[in-house]
């Protein structure tokens, strides 16, 4: 077979694959973290996390918008967004990876899958390697969720904490994922 | 002398105090309320997603800022969502894309009543940008959001 010939055999095929593909979203995900300190407590939630999952490939990828966390006291969010995330100069955070542990077709039938999901996360700018388990469920009607629990240490995203409030920040914070994923038409 | 140095402890422990009582409030402040705020813009939803599909940097510097804003935003209510769990109200404004709109969360007590689908209104929130990115379609998320005169 000649290259032109491939050429067009792939062409026919790319639709066949396209159709394959199940692809979920959700634009209105939850994150939240908990920083935990003898000094002080802090919390801060976010209702906008956008999520695109391929069931097909594992491919998954999240976008959230820093500015978007809110928290109880206004101090707080602007420390958080001035000081230390540096949100007008990195108002993103970013993970893209490959989901493993649930195949597409098995979300046809209700349960709950344990997942892992392995990828580069990226914060303040600062691209690592991160790694969560979690799990997805699914109700049987269409409903798909995904949740996860994980750590994230500020001092691995080049975020620095002024020695005075260091004791009040955790070294690690827990963050918590919960997604309610659509099908994409 | 000795009258002097009581003036001065009694000056220092008002100045302490009032230094605690300050810092105590500045710690405990809430966020901003809206409704008292001035929008620094007025903008159409449609023109407001396609600033920041054109240019994410340029459109956050005018609408998001520096420090935190309010804007005002006319458009026609696509969806009203009530939110999971404890997220609040999503009320979505059509932005003439039907992959990207402009999503307005309310507090349930901050959502009229009235206001149903396919109602003209104006709103005022804070603008905290736009979520899409890559290949992964997005929308301009505005927070704390009030209704604002038409």
């Amino acid at each position: 077979m000649n290259l032109q010939k491939i050429v067009l055999v792939s062409l026919a095929l790319v639709p066949l694959t396209l159709v394959a593909q199940e692809r979920y979203m959700t634009r209105t995900g939850h994150i939240e973290f908990h920083s935990a300190t003898p000094l002080e407590n802090i919390h801060a939630e976010n209702d906008k996390v956008t999520s695109v999952w391929d069931a097909t490939t594992g491919a998954i990828e999240f976008a959230v918008l820093i500015k978007a966390f809110t928290f109880e006291k206004a101090l707080m969010q602007e420390h958080f967004n001035e000081n230390y995330m540096e949100s007008n100069t990195f108002p993103k955070a970013l993970f893209k990876g490959a989901l493993k542990g649930v195949l597409g077709a098995q979300l046809a039938t209700a349960g709950t899958y344990p997942v892992t999901v392995d990828g580069l996360l990226t914060i303040h700018g600062v691209e690592k390697p991160a790694k969560a388990e979690g799990t997805i469920t699914v109700d049987g009607k269409g409903g798909i969720r995904a949740e996860s629990k994980f750590q994230v240490k500020p001092a691995d995203h080049d975020i620095k904490i002024p020695g005075a409030v260091r004791k009040n920040i955790a070294e690690s914070i827990a963050v918590t994922v919960r997604m309610d994923y659509s099908k994409m038409p | 002398m000795h009258m002097r140095a009581r003036t001065w402890i009694i000056i220092g422990a008002v100045a302490v105090a009032a230094g605690m009582a300050y810092g105590l409030k500045e710690f405990n402040r809430g966020l901003a309320e809206v409704e008292a705020m001035d929008a620094v813009e007025s903008v159409d939803a449609s023109a407001l997603l396609a600033a920041f599909v054109a240019d994410d940097q340029a459109a956050r510097a005018k609408y998001v800022g520096a420090t935190e804003q309010a804007i005002r935003v006319l458009g026609v209510i696509s969806t009203i969502e009530p939110g999971t769990d404890s997220a609040p109200t999503n009320v979505r404004l059509d932005a003439g894309d039907p992959m990207a709109s402009v999503v307005c969360e309310f507090a349930a007590d901050q959502l009229p009543a009235e206001w149903k689908v396919g109602d003209q209104v104006a709103l005022k929130g804070i603008c905290q940008g736009y979520t899409g990115e890559g290949m992964m379609p997005g929308d301009v998320i505005l927070q704390r959001c009030v209704a604002a005169e038409q």
